[in-house]
């Protein structure tokens, strides 16, 4: 996610690219960006994304675990073969690499949803 | 900037007046109320989610540690691992005792009135038209070895049947009843050899992981030291019989079978955690009511009980494991049911459905290895009769005449408490309330109580000595 889309930076735009801005309409811009930034609601689309985005991956994380650790735990109970049971999952043998690689993904589907909603 | 870029400012305008917005439409009380309402709901539904799958994951890290450790002290997790190896029909004593409880003729008024009578009033006629019976029970136990065709590899092990260890019961009590009416003939040799068959029968169920054996195995040795103290009343040892005799006593370690058949418990108990994964369906494999439901109804409530149910298995591995620890201290007093039970969390419905009552179990195999200990002595008192002419004063006289020490009290490790008149004697042992009460063994204060009062409370009967 790049940064322009907030308040302070479209502001460090602005003052960036004043010359070519009539003085007046620069100061209504500049205004109009603080008024912006004070009113902007908390819970932006892009911050909700990001917390789902989170969220999905502990609970991703969690599930994958917890599936682990019962394929583990019925093998031993059952006497099967507790690498096969951990197989059978088809998932990276690198869990966390795996979970990280989902993260990604999920960002970068949040960054897409975002700016089709923002576009 | 590019215009593009400039664009997709907010609310930008190159004109100050077009700045002014038109004011959206305001909301109607009931969509605001559903907005906030749904929000809530939302908000609800994400925190339970998320709750869920981190309370699973740390129930399924507990549950991995509690079967690590069991699986790391080299313990089984699996029945099939408990079962004993298959032995030769040649060694095998089972198919014997099976023929000897087929040519069984007993009705069901005379096998009451032999088990009310332990064996006192079996009629000649009883015991002639068994002779088969007793004799086929006799060439059983002869065998060194014994398996009892269980079928162990049933898919629901709640439904494994042992209907042998009845037949070997009723086999014990006729072969008990022949004991006492061969000593009553003075036929000596006999009545001993009949009493040790019985010592041996109770051997034989030990090797079967569940305690429901080790239960009937401990009752037939009861009975046995039961036979062998009426057998005592009627004949006289020499000390060479008497000596030849104690080597042919049970000697059977109830600790270590007991640790083998709490293993097998475990492995039950696991089990049934994998076969059930609900409380409903746990209360329904207790009531064996057929089948566990597995409607969808059923599926949903295991998946959100799973977290519960894994912890609930913690809870029952950890209390097998500290109530296997105090049952190896022979003597050691077990906290009772009711307390173990209460301590528990909510949860843990199916660790109170699977746990054996061990405060019973302790208390019985207490019993039975304290009456080992005391038909050794018994057997020296009798020697000492026979030598003498009359009881012995006190049991170091006994002792002194026997050659070697006698086995001491288990609950208090002196010597058990023996009162004599010299035509009459009283050996007992004070019992697990740790007090004389002049050799009364405990009443049944209840039906549902048992033999010796009820074992699963806290208090210990009043009276509760152990008289030979």
């Amino acid at each position: 996610m790049t940064p322009q889309h907030e308040p302070e930076t479209i502001e460090t735009q602005l003052r960036a690219s004043a010359p070519v801005l009539p003085p007046e309409l620069r100061s209504q811009i500049l205004h109009r960006c603080r008024s912006e930034r004070r009113n902007a609601p908390v819970w932006t689309w892009y911050r909700r994304w990001r917390l789902a985005a989170a969220f999905a991956t502990l609970v991703l994380f969690c599930a994958v675990g917890s599936s682990q650790l019962d394929a583990q735990n019925r093998a031993m109970l059952t006497g099967g073969n507790r690498a096969t049971s951990a197989r059978s999952f088809a998932i990276p043998a690198d869990t966390a690499q795996f979970v990280l690689a989902l993260r990604w993904r999920i960002s970068q589907l949040a960054l897409l949803l975002h700016d089709k909603h923002s576009g | 900037m590019s215009p593009n870029r400039v664009s997709r400012l907010p609310h930008f305008s190159a004109d100050p007046s077009s700045t002014a917005q038109a004011s959206p439409r305001p909301l109607t009380k009931r969509v605001r109320f559903w907005r906030r309402a749904g929000r809530i709901l939302q908000a609800c539904l994400l925190v339970g989610i998320g709750t869920y799958y981190a309370a699973n994951l740390t129930a399924s890290w507990q549950l991995h540690n509690a079967l690590s450790a069991v699986e790391e002290r080299g313990e089984p997790l699996q029945f099939s691992k408990v079962v004993p190896a298959f032995i030769p029909e040649s060694r095998n004593a089972a198919p014997v005792y099976l023929h000897a409880a087929d040519a069984l003729v007993l009705s069901d008024a005379e096998d009451a009135a032999l088990r009310a009578s332990r064996g006192t009033q079996a009629s000649a006629d009883l015991l002639a038209k068994n002779r088969a019976a007793i004799e086929l029970t006799r060439q059983a136990a002869a065998l060194p070895e014994c398996r009892f065709p269980v079928h162990y590899d049933e898919e629901n092990l709640a439904g494994i049947l042992f209907p042998h260890l009845g037949k070997v019961r009723r086999l014990a009590e006729i072969v008990s009843a022949q004991a006492q009416a061969e000593a009553r003939a003075g036929q000596t040799d006999a009545a001993l050899d009949d009493v040790a068959v019985i010592f041996r029968m109770s051997e034989h169920l030990t090797p079967e992981p569940v305690l429901i054996s080790c239960l009937t195995a401990i009752a037939i040795e009861r009975l046995g030291d039961t036979t062998l103290a009426r057998v005592l009343q009627n004949v006289a040892l020499s000390p060479a019989q008497a000596h030849a005799f104690s080597l042919r006593l049970s000697h059977t370690d109830w600790t270590a079978v007991l640790r083998q058949d709490l293993k097998g418990e475990r492995c039950f108990g696991l089990w049934a955690f994998q076969y059930v994964s609900n409380p409903i369906q746990a209360s329904q494999l207790a009531n064996g009511t057929g089948a566990p439901t597995n409607n969808p109804v059923s599926k949903v409530l295991s998946v959100l009980w799973s977290p519960f149910w894994k912890m609930d298995e913690v809870h029952y591995l950890q209390a097998m494991d500290q109530r296997n620890e105090l049952l190896q201290v022979p003597g050691a007093s077990l906290e009772s049911d009711d307390i173990f039970m209460r301590d528990l969390p909510w949860y843990a419905i199916c660790t109170r459905i699977m746990l054996p009552t061990l405060p019973a179990i302790g208390k019985k195999r207490d019993q039975v290895v304290d009456y080992q200990r005391m038909a050794l002595a018994a057997l020296a008192i009798n020697a000492y009769r026979t030598t003498t002419g009359h009881y012995p004063t006190d049991l170091h006289e006994a002792e002194a005449a026997w050659g070697s020490a006698l086995p001491r009290d288990l609950y208090t490790n002196q010597p058990f408490v023996y009162k004599a008149d010299g035509e009459t004697m009283a050996l007992y042992s004070i019992g697990s309330n740790r007090k004389d009460d002049g050799g009364k063994k405990a009443t049944t204060s209840s039906p549902s109580d048992g033999e010796h009062g009820n074992p699963t409370k806290n208090t210990p009967p009043a009276e509760d000595d152990l008289p030979w």
